[in-house]
């Protein structure tokens, strides 16, 4: 019996030692991984607001005929996320449910407003086809131009102070991800962000 | 000398990679001889009849190594053929020809050569060779088929995550970056 047992419990330290080296390998890989793919960030083109400036205050009605203020300190501390999209833009519905989750689980709370323009009908028709109806919609062409939106889907995060922390052309849900992530290490683009960490 | 328990796990394991081997072999022949072809070891006429002659081996020794007194000789082979194994990866990595599906896994796992795959099959001849040492011998306890049941199955899911690496490693290769 005695030899059995020592047996087995060589084999097992054997074995023990081969799974070791097997993690071993494995987080090499996983720390190759860190080090290779690199943080992706929202595209910021050249726009008229930048990052750290208040953001452009506008007081406006949402297809449901809510009344909306954007801009300015928020009165409930939340911080605003500013959604461009187009019903003709796959890339802006792709994002949707990212931006939906955004809106029912980010902490602090982020109030959410998807914004476009054009004929109501037809974003009405979209906002059904992906139900979206919880979400204040504004229709506006104002709001668009205020922020100098030339390219969808592109996004604006405004702080609770009403200040924009970060914003950019948000093609995948990383992008869209990482505006929060900019505010929270609040550096304004990825440029900057690579910039500090080579120091 | 070794223990009957070593020699079991062994001859088990050893048995299971062989006939994996052979069944991916013979569930893809197409990808298989597209290997072979690409080893450019063996005359283009050669390699057809190939794809079934080295399943049909490795079958052979599968069951050569599970049936007792075949073991010694089957275990000679199985050294054989995975040295010849190995001198191919080894030639074709002297030629410098890396990115060729080494045609050892299952084909949904397609891993380029490298020197670690000769190191595995170094690692299998050594096991091969421990099955020529003579056996212990002791009588067998309850714990004994447990612990070479459960010994085999570790080393299958082992071998499995060491193919996961080595298809995996040099993937992040090519990501290129820093290093």
């Amino acid at each position: 019996m005695i030899d059995a047992l020592l047996v087995s419990n060589v084999l097992l330290w054997l074995l023990v030692l081969g799974l070791a080296l097997t993690v071993l390998a494995l987080t090499r890989q996983i720390g190759l991984l860190h080090e290779r793919i690199s943080p992706v960030g929202a595209l910021s083109p050249q726009s008229k607001v930048q990052v750290g400036d208040p953001a452009p205050e506008l007081a406006l009605f949402d297809l449901h005929d809510r009344p909306l203020q954007i801009g300015g300190a928020s009165n409930d501390e939340s911080r605003t996320l500013l959604f461009f999209l187009s019903p003709s833009c796959p890339v802006c519905e792709t994002l949707l449910p990212t931006v939906q989750r955004v809106a029912r689980t980010e902490v602090p709370r982020v109030r959410v407003i998807l914004a476009s323009d054009g004929a109501p009908e037809e974003h009405r028709v979209f906002i059904a086809k992906k139900r979206i109806s919880h979400l204040p919609y504004i229709l506006s062409a104002p709001l668009g131009m205020s922020y100098g939106v030339a390219k969808l889907p592109y996004a604006v995060l405004i702080d609770e102070d009403g200040i924009v922390a970060a914003q950019g052309l948000v093609n995948t849900r990383e992008h869209l991800e990482s505006l929060f992530e900019a505010q929270r290490h609040g550096v304004s683009s990825i440029q900057e962000y690579l910039e500090e960490k080579a120091k | 000398m070794i223990d009957p328990v070593i020699a079991l796990t062994v001859r088990a394991a050893l048995a299971l990679l062989f006939a994996a081997a052979a069944w991916h072999k013979v569930s893809d022949r197409t990808r298989f001889a597209a290997s072979l072809d690409a080893y450019a070891l063996l005359p283009a006429r050669l390699v057809s009849p190939s794809t079934w002659l080295l399943p049909a081996l490795e079958c052979s020794l599968a069951i050569g190594l599970l049936y007792a007194p075949t073991r010694a000789p089957t275990a000679i082979a199985s050294m054989a053929l995975l040295a010849i194994y190995a001198g191919a990866i080894a030639v074709n990595l002297a030629r410098g020809r890396r990115e060729i599906d080494c045609g050892c896994f299952a084909s949904s796992a397609r891993v380029p050569l490298s020197p670690w795959l000769i190191a595995r099959n170094l690692v299998l001849i050594a096991a091969a060779a421990l099955l020529l040492a003579p056996v212990r011998a002791r009588a067998l306890v309850w714990v004994d088929p447990f612990t070479v049941l459960a010994a085999v199955l570790v080393l299958w899911l082992l071998s499995a995550s060491a193919q996961r690496l080595a298809q995996t490693g040099p993937g992040l290769q090519r990501l290129g970056g820093l290093r």
